[in-house]
């Protein structure tokens, strides 16, 4: 009789151990698959708040991370030096944006407020439009304010509000402004600021011609290391990738542990499952080994036969496994998961939407079913091997 | 019993030589308060700000009137026109002409720079006298260019509160007028170095037309202050240290 056709007859042989075998195996395969999505998910999420917030590649003062936290704006860029970046190759927009801290004063109270300036061409191209959930864009004397920073303050539209600020010379400077518009970018960063136009916050923070960074975005994201290098022949400042920068350098190197980890407990928890069955099979058909040993198969065929059982039992969990598990991760990354708003603050510390949308990647698929085959392999070999160079006759004793 | 004598005298010795000490520091910072701190004043200033290779320029308005008034007015550049402060005691109020806005600064706040000068609202608007809020000793003598000055140790008293926690102070030993300063936070850190020059006669007081402040934890920066149009112990009317003055347009 073939090989195969023995080994397939024999997972059938006990159902219920083999229900259970193939289910650890399904279950492990299913949380990996989901588990490399989610984090692929929390990469994505990172990459695309950093690239709205810092563009593919930011170029700041060399002193920008540590004068940004205390409003000093000594640490600035030429505004010119964007139009240079964008006669770069492959760019397709260098973004001048200055940002800053200051106090809106209304009727009866104050409150800090980030303030970002953005000049209105680039409105567009940063969606900003898009986001206005009333009113309209801001103007030279009108400002937009974040939906969160006009709910908690009851800011209307048309109302008037004072923004008093730090300039780059360290003296006071404050204008009047009509808000224009309420906005609600997904981005929370925004939630409690006020945007204005560029050359509005240029004046009011005494830095004619000067920002705080340039934010350069590739025609692609294949492009950025080609363009950073190009970008640092033209200027001595700091030109950081998106990847490089603040908190993100830490998050993509620590993203590659939870890939490791997954892989090891998953697969463990398969291979143990096999090797448990695989086990009870051996010391349950010893006496079947022998004799199947002393009617001339060879020790090879039998280590065959066992393997084909194996991973046979393991091929069903695997495809089954990595059917539900890329279907979930495929149902999750349309409607996401959603943290909550009460996990917004942690998540933006590590530049991450509360909204995590796992990723089905192809790559995972290939990882899970390596992992899957050669765990299961290791399940079926190791016990195997203490009785193949037993004699028939002491298997058969035995 | 001649033991007792002998430490008796000592202890009287020793009293008397500090009791003396500090006298003289007294008088000598007494007469820097005349000469300096006058009753009022009035003039027109040119504040000189110089950051690494740049120079800010700015041009005020002062009036004082004792050591607990005093108002100011910018009226150059033109984004500082109209930029105005009001001191009154330990309350000072801003102006902003662009907002038309005005902001009370108080506590810490004041000690943070005027108009991105190397000054502070203290530095500009406090009139405090010396000889009130520090004491202190002669450590030595040196020569400053043309004037031989008393080099004096000063710590502020201990239920004063003065802008300096200490100071080295230069004192012309024969005019008795501030021509060099160093000032020192309450953890002995150096925060500024203060010099002065061109001291006019007014009104029997000497009082500096020049003074340049270097702040020290500032990087390559410094500024120059250049008194024009002063007058001195002049009668100036409270209305001109008044809410509704600051805000007048």
């Amino acid at each position: 009789m073939n090989l195969l056709n023995i080994a397939w007859r024999n997972i059938f042989r006990n159902k219920r151990r083999t229900y259970l075998t193939v289910s650890i195996i399904l279950v492990g395969i299913m949380v990996y698959i989901f588990s490399l999505g989610y984090v692929e998910g929390m990469i994505n999420s990172s990459f695309e708040t950093s690239v709205k917030n810092y563009g593919h590649i930011r170029v700041v003062d060399n002193e920008f991370e540590l004068k940004h936290r205390t409003n000093d704006l000594t640490a600035n860029v030429d505004f010119s030096l964007a139009k240079k970046i964008e006669n770069i190759k492959n760019v397709k927009k260098a973004v001048p944006k200055l940002s800053t801290g200051g106090i809106v004063f209304l009727d009866k109270f104050e409150k800090s407020v980030a303030i970002n300036c953005i000049d209105s061409e680039y409105v567009g191209f940063l969606d900003i439009d898009k986001y206005i959930l009333s009113g309209e864009v801001f103007s030279k004397n009108t400002v937009v304010v974040g939906n969160k920073f006009s709910t908690e303050n009851n800011i209307k539209i048309g109302d008037e509000i004072t923004i008093m600020v730090d300039t780059q010379y360290k003296s006071i400077s404050a204008l009047n402004f009509k808000v224009s518009g309420i906005f609600n970018n997904p981005e929370s960063v925004y939630h409690n600021s006020i945007l204005m136009q560029l050359d509005t916050g240029q004046y009011l923070l005494d830095m004619d011609g000067s920002v705080t960074e340039i934010l350069v975005y590739a025609y692609s994201e294949d492009f950025i290391e080609e363009i950073a290098p190009e970008i640092k022949k033209i200027t001595q400042k700091k030109v950081e990738k998106w990847y490089e920068i603040g908190v993100n350098a830490a998050m993509i190197s620590y993203m590659e542990l939870p890939r490791t980890i997954f892989g090891l407990i998953f697969g463990t928890l398969s291979a143990l499952g096999i090797l448990n069955t695989m086990m009870m099979i051996i010391l349950e058909r010893k006496r079947e080994i022998g004799i199947l040993e002393a009617n001339g198969l060879s020790k090879f065929e039998i280590i065959r036969m066992c393997l084909y059982e194996g991973l046979g039992m393991g091929a069903i969990g695997i495809f089954i496994g990595i059917f539900i598990g890329t279907l979930i991760t495929y149902v999750f990354s349309i409607y996401g998961m959603n943290f909550g708003q009460s996990m917004e603050e942690i998540m933006t510390s590590y530049n991450m939407s509360y909204i995590i949308y796992p990723q089905v990647k192809l790559y995972n698929i290939v990882v899970a079913t390596l992992f899957g085959f050669s765990f299961s392999f290791l399940g079926t070999i190791i016990p195997i091997l203490p009785y193949i160079n037993k004699k028939p006759a002491e298997l058969i004793k035995e | 019993m001649k033991k007792l004598l002998l430490l008796s005298l000592f202890i009287v010795f020793i009293t008397n030589s500090v009791f003396c000490d500090n006298q003289e520091v007294f008088d000598i910072l007494k007469k820097v308060d005349e000469n300096q701190i006058p009753e009022s004043s009035s003039y027109t200033g040119k504040m000189l700000i110089y950051r690494n290779d740049k120079v800010i320029e700015k041009r005020f308005e002062s009036k004082s009137s004792g050591k607990y008034k005093s108002f100011i007015e910018f009226t150059y550049p033109p984004r500082d026109r109209g930029t105005k402060y009001l001191r009154i005691e330990d309350n000072l109020w801003m102006y902003l002409p662009m907002a038309e806005k005005t902001v009370k600064i108080s506590g810490h706040m004041l000690k943070q720079s005027i108009m991105g000068s190397d000054f502070s609202y203290d530095d500009e608007t406090d009139n405090s006298k010396l000889s009130e809020s520090y004491n202190g000793e002669i450590i030595g003598e040196e020569k400053l260019s043309d004037y031989q000055c008393i080099i004096l140790e000063i710590t502020a008293k201990e239920n004063a509160n003065p802008n300096y926690y200490s100071q080295k102070i230069w004192v012309d030993k024969n005019n008795f007028v501030i021509h060099k300063a160093e000032l020192f936070g309450r953890s002995g850190r150096l925060l500024k170095l203060m010099n002065a020059d061109n001291f006019k006669k007014i009104n029997n007081r000497l009082y500096p037309l020049y003074t340049k402040m270097e702040d020290k934890i500032k990087i390559g920066s410094y500024t120059e202050v250049i008194v024009e149009n002063i007058k001195l112990d002049i009668d100036i009317s409270d209305n001109v240290f008044s809410l509704r003055n600051l805000e007048k347009k």
